[in-house]
């Protein structure tokens, strides 16, 4: 008898204890980013600046190639265009993160260098599709340099 | 003659069909990353798939019958079914890594959004399976296949120290900031792009199409022997233009055009224009392959008429295989998913799937019942017990390393 009675109570508690744990967890699916500790802040900035890098030292060769008339046109604007998308989306995976208290500067810093590299790998994009040869040159420079500047902020970050 | 030109077509067509997208992407991104360092398991990977498509084929040409048929009666059907679903689960990501492979290849020349492409490339897969006859197909792209040779030309080209190169080669030599766990991760991926199940899978089962016999076993193996191992040589041309031209441009590999771009250096438009040929045959090919290659996998399992030495509405069970899952890949590529991710995962899940798909194979070629007088010699069993240790290894480290590396970042 005892324990007929007991069985509604605990069925109501593990109901009560599931749906608790649905509200909680419902409550981390909402629209405030993730905020993740300050080591795995620095860990992400890296990969994304590694990655955007590697965006724009990918349409900086093609702007070189292009310069020598060395790539089909479509090619070189294909390759320019998945760059682009693929440096936005490495902008995004920071972007998308609540930064750590101790790490806002770092992001302000973090954030509008792959800002600015995204717009410059845009910039190329534009250009080898219009084939604007007279940009190629001023445009490998501003590359290369962003390239540095990507470089120097992946070494720097959570140091 | 006649004998000298068909192996001479068989080596060919061999090399030309033996890249597929998961060599392209994986050497590449290997090259880029890690130079030759990891050059070693390709040619590991390489020895390994001439070991056990020389097996798979000498069990077709004697026997008459291919590996799901005889694994199914050999191992019982509970081992068959796990051969099956490990082997099947990991040929139908590749095919929809081969559809999508296509589909980038064509919007490098196209600038046609791959998405939109990917219907097509479909449909155009399907008719070739539904419709073309088994010999010219495999020849045709096969040959096709054989402008990855751009590959090795554009390598020789950009006049590397070859003696570095081999050097990187032999001492495995890591990129200082590269962590042991990514250099391992893709280690795995170059084996498993190496090792792909479906190639030893198609291998006989085109054997049984072609009609072998004890007769062609020589033909089988200098195709095994010889194209095989020059096919494995363009993996390493295509990792080592990446290492000379986008590892010290700082470009890591994610997109099918960046693999391009070192022709483009070396030989210029010409180059890559015929570097985009190699592309769209080789993935083509191989898509053409592993589609097959699920039909054949399910209808030898189930005991069904397979093949296209059949006519279609002899084998409709087999044919409707072939539709649906050429439906299924389209459907997979709409999500809009990026093939290159599907390539790096294909890669990954054959190394998990190889044991089990290799283990059943060496079973077999040791039954007299089967192979007579053709049963594994004292090195093949050596040679196949050997690789069997290192794929369970490979298998038991994939899955961790891809969590851990986070595919390899």
């Amino acid at each position: 008898m005892g324990a007929r009675a007991r069985t509604p109570r605990v069925v109501a508690g593990l109901m009560a204890g599931v749906l608790i744990g649905l509200l909680v967890g419902l409550a981390g699916c909402g629209l405030v980013p993730s905020r993740p500790e300050a080591d795995d802040w620095v860990a992400s900035a890296r990969q994304s600046l590694d990655d955007t890098a590697s965006e724009v030292a990918t349409v900086g060769l093609v702007v070189e190639q292009e310069q020598q008339d060395r790539l089909p046109a479509s090619y070189a604007a294909v390759v320019a265009a998945r760059s682009e998308a693929a440096a936005g989306t490495a902008a995004d995976g920071i972007t998308a993160q609540q930064p750590p208290d101790s790490k806002r500067q770092e992001y302000d810093a973090v954030a509008a260098a792959l800002g600015d590299a995204a717009d410059l790998v845009a910039e190329t994009r534009i250009a080898l599709v219009d084939h604007d040869t007279a940009a190629y040159p001023r445009l490998a420079e501003r590359l290369s340099r962003m390239e540095r500047r990507l470089a120097q902020l992946a070494t720097s970050v959570g140091r | 003659m006649k004998r000298y030109l068909q192996v001479a077509l068989g080596i060919l067509t061999a090399i030309g069909g033996f890249v597929d997208i998961g060599d392209l992407v994986t050497n590449a991104q290997v090259g880029a990353r890690f130079g030759m360092s990891l050059g070693g398991v390709v040619v590991l990977g390489v020895l390994g798939i001439c070991v056990y498509a020389e097996m798979s084929g000498r069990v077709a040409a004697v026997s008459g019958r291919a590996t799901f048929d005889l694994v199914r009666e050999r191992l019982g059907p509970r081992v068959g079914l796990l051969n099956l679903a490990a082997s099947m689960a990991v040929t139908f990501l590749t095919f929809v890594a081969e559809i999508g492979g296509v589909a980038l290849a064509l919007e490098l020349v196209s600038s046609v959004s791959e998405v939109l492409l990917v219907p097509f490339v479909g449909g155009l897969v399907w008719v070739i399976l539904w419709r073309a006859k088994f010999s010219p197909m495999e020849n045709t792209l096969g040959l096709a296949g054989l402008a990855l040779v751009v590959f090795a030309v554009a390598l020789w080209q950009l006049g590397p120290d070859w003696g570095a190169l081999g050097h990187q080669l032999a001492t495995a030599d890591k990129p200082a900031g590269e962590a042991w766990t990514t250099y391992a991760y893709y280690a795995v991926a170059l084996f498993g792009a190496a090792m792909t199940p479906y190639e030893v899978f198609f291998f006989s089962s085109g054997g049984v199409e072609e009609r072998w016999t004890a007769k062609d076993l020589g033909v089988m193996r200098a195709n095994v022997f010889i194209g095989f191992p020059l096919g494995g040589a363009l993996s390493l041309a295509i990792a080592g233009c990446a290492a000379l031209v986008l590892q010290p441009a700082g470009v890591t590999v994610d997109a099918l055009g960046q693999v391009g771009l070192p022709v483009a250096v070396a030989l210029g438009k010409v180059g890559v224009a015929v570097a985009v040929i190699g592309f769209v045959a080789a993935t083509f090919g191989a898509a053409c392959e592993t589609g097959l290659g699920v039909g054949y996998s399910i209808a030898q399992y189930f005991g069904w008429q397979w093949g296209k030495f059949v006519k279609a509405d002899r084998a409709a069970p087999f044919h409707a295989v072939l539709l649906l899952s050429s439906l299924a890949a389209v459907g997979v590529l709409l999500t809009s998913v990026d093939p290159i991710v599907v390539t790096e995962l294909s890669v990954v899940f054959s190394a998990l799937a190889l044991p089990l798909t290799y283990f059943p194979i060496l079973v077999v070629a040791n039954d007299p019942d089967y192979l007579g007088e053709h049963t594994n010699d004292r090195l093949a069993n050596l040679l196949g017990v050997f690789y069997l240790v290192v794929l369970s290894f490979l298998s038991a480290a994939a899955l961790p390393l891809l969590v851990i590396t986070k595919m390899g970042q």
